[in-house]
């Protein structure tokens, strides 16, 4: 079947359709000619002659037209091939495209659900261990403070259910085998006691559970990582003067800052290294930071070194309206105290502070 | 001139293989082929000459004729048509199948309406 189709496409008369047609036409005239002048010889009359001719040829555009389909029938049969082939190629491609459109739509779909799910699942371990959903802030009341070596530091929602030491260092971004030791800072009984240090070394969490720590709201967090070992745990913390609820105040932190702003002071107030972590520094960072509290008409600026962040050798409790300065090891103090502040205004940055970045009361 | 007319039953078969034969002798023209014809049956078979150039150029196209134009004998301008090999390896096949069949009419026809009644009352 095949061979006899492509040999009948082998015989297609590649000549002029206009070409063929006037082969026909002559062939077909040199007949009816000599036919006519033979009954011509034979003693007809030329009116009967040619009469009686066309009556013995028969109709001579019905034989064209014969001898042209048989002239023309294998390049039609091309065309037609031709046209066929082209639509089915037309068609398989239309084909695959749908098709193709259609698996990238299921896939779409696909990712979308599965993102729906990853940020379902992402909400649900946020919930039990005080991860942020985003930008470090938690709209939760109960938070806990988180600094020192920690690649996500600042301030974690306290879960409903509390949350662990271990849990709280996973979601800051630690990894428990490079910790040398964490302290955590605990205010006393109604904010007002004796506030108290734990000092949990890494070894305990890496390897004896039951030193896990139950955390409680507002404790701070500072970890120390192996290469930094230093005394800190063995330091007297200074502990931040802690009063009474606080409504409608606020306070700026500017500077080498990864989330700079305006942020509201809670009802049972914050320290000036909660407040840090809160902005997310890296304590490990700090040369010094700048307390100006000019605005309030306190007590002018108080300059705090960054190593006695670390160490626990100073912190304050932070007043209505005072603007906290940065400034990373890199810097001068210099420009921090006496030149002007390598930073934005702090007017500005309170017009430019997203509402999303106001810690919750 | 002719006692029988063509028709497109007595041309299914067999316009091909008298137009095959009158050319085994030589090349022919359109013309000549259909006087050969009209000869050879001595005048009992005339097709119509024209239906003659479809069942050629069908011929030419499959292979069994070669085509080529030429001049008459009157100088006048005309297709001459030749039996290619594939065509005398076809004549032979159509002889032997004609000739089958013309004795199996022949057959039939000898037997006659006397043996067909015979046959009716047994």
């Amino acid at each position: 079947m095949l061979d006899h189709f492509r040999t009948r496409l082998s015989r297609v008369d590649e000549r002029p359709v206009d070409q063929i047609d006037r082969d026909i036409e002559d062939e077909l005239a040199a007949h009816l000619e000599q036919l006519q002048a033979d009954l011509i010889e034979s003693g007809l009359p030329p009116a009967a002659a040619q009469a009686q001719a066309l009556s013995r040829f028969g109709d001579p555009r019905k034989h064209k037209r014969r001898c042209r389909d048989v002239a023309l029938m294998e390049r039609r049969m091309k065309t037609y091939t031709q046209i066929i082939v082209t639509a089915g190629c037309g068609l398989l491609v239309a084909a695959v495209t749908t098709s193709l459109w259609f698996n990238q739509q299921s896939a779409n779909a696909a990712i979308g659900d599965m993102s729906t799910k990853m940020a379902d699942l992402a909400n649900a371990v946020g919930s039990r261990t005080g991860m942020p959903a985003a930008g470090g802030v938690s709209p939760q009341t109960a938070a806990v403070y988180v600094t020192g070596d920690v690649p996500n530091p600042g301030q974690f929602a306290m879960p409903a259910g509390g949350v662990s030491l271990r849990r709280m260092l996973a979601a800051a971004g630690v990894n428990e085998w490079e910790v040398n030791s964490v302290v955590v800072s605990r205010k006393g009984a109604g904010g007002t006691g004796a506030p108290t240090r734990i000092a949990v070394p890494g070894l305990y969490l890496r390897e004896d559970e039951s030193k896990d720590v139950a955390l409680q709201a507002d404790d701070l967090l500072t970890v120390v990582k192996n290469e930094d070992a230093s005394n800190v745990i063995a330091r007297t913390h200074k502990p931040a003067h802690i009063r009474g609820p606080r409504v409608g105040e606020v306070l700026f932190v500017n500077g080498d800052v990864p989330n700079p702003g305006q942020y509201a002071i809670p009802t049972n107030g914050i320290s000036l290294r909660r407040m840090l972590a809160v902005a997310g520094v890296n304590e490990s960072d700090i040369n010094h930071v700048m307390v100006d509290r000019t605005a309030s008409g306190g007590s002018g600026k108080l300059v705090v070194a960054g190593t006695d962040l670390r160490e626990g050798k100073e912190d304050l409790v932070l007043e209505n309206n005072d603007l906290v300065m940065v400034v990373k090891n890199e810097k001068t103090r210099k420009s921090a105290d006496g030149g002007p502040p390598a930073v934005i205004d702090p007017v500005e940055a309170v017009e430019a502070v997203a509402p999303s970045a106001l810690p919750r009361r | 001139m002719s006692s029988y007319q063509n028709t497109p039953e007595l041309l299914q078969g067999t316009l091909d293989v008298m137009i095959l034969s009158v050319l085994k002798n030589g090349p022919l023209h359109g013309y000549a082929i259909a006087r050969q014809i009209e000869r050879a049956s001595g005048g009992e078979l005339s097709i119509e000459e024209g239906s003659l150039y479809p069942a050629l150029h069908r011929l030419s196209k499959r292979g069994d004729l070669d085509a080529d134009w030429g001049e008459t004998d009157t100088g006048r301008r005309a297709r001459f048509y030749t039996l290619s090999r594939q065509g005398q390896k076809r004549l032979v096949e159509q002889t032997s199948l004609w000739q089958r069949v013309s004795t199996a009419v022949n057959s039939v026809l000898a037997a006659g309406p006397s043996s067909a009644a015979q046959e009716g009352s047994r």
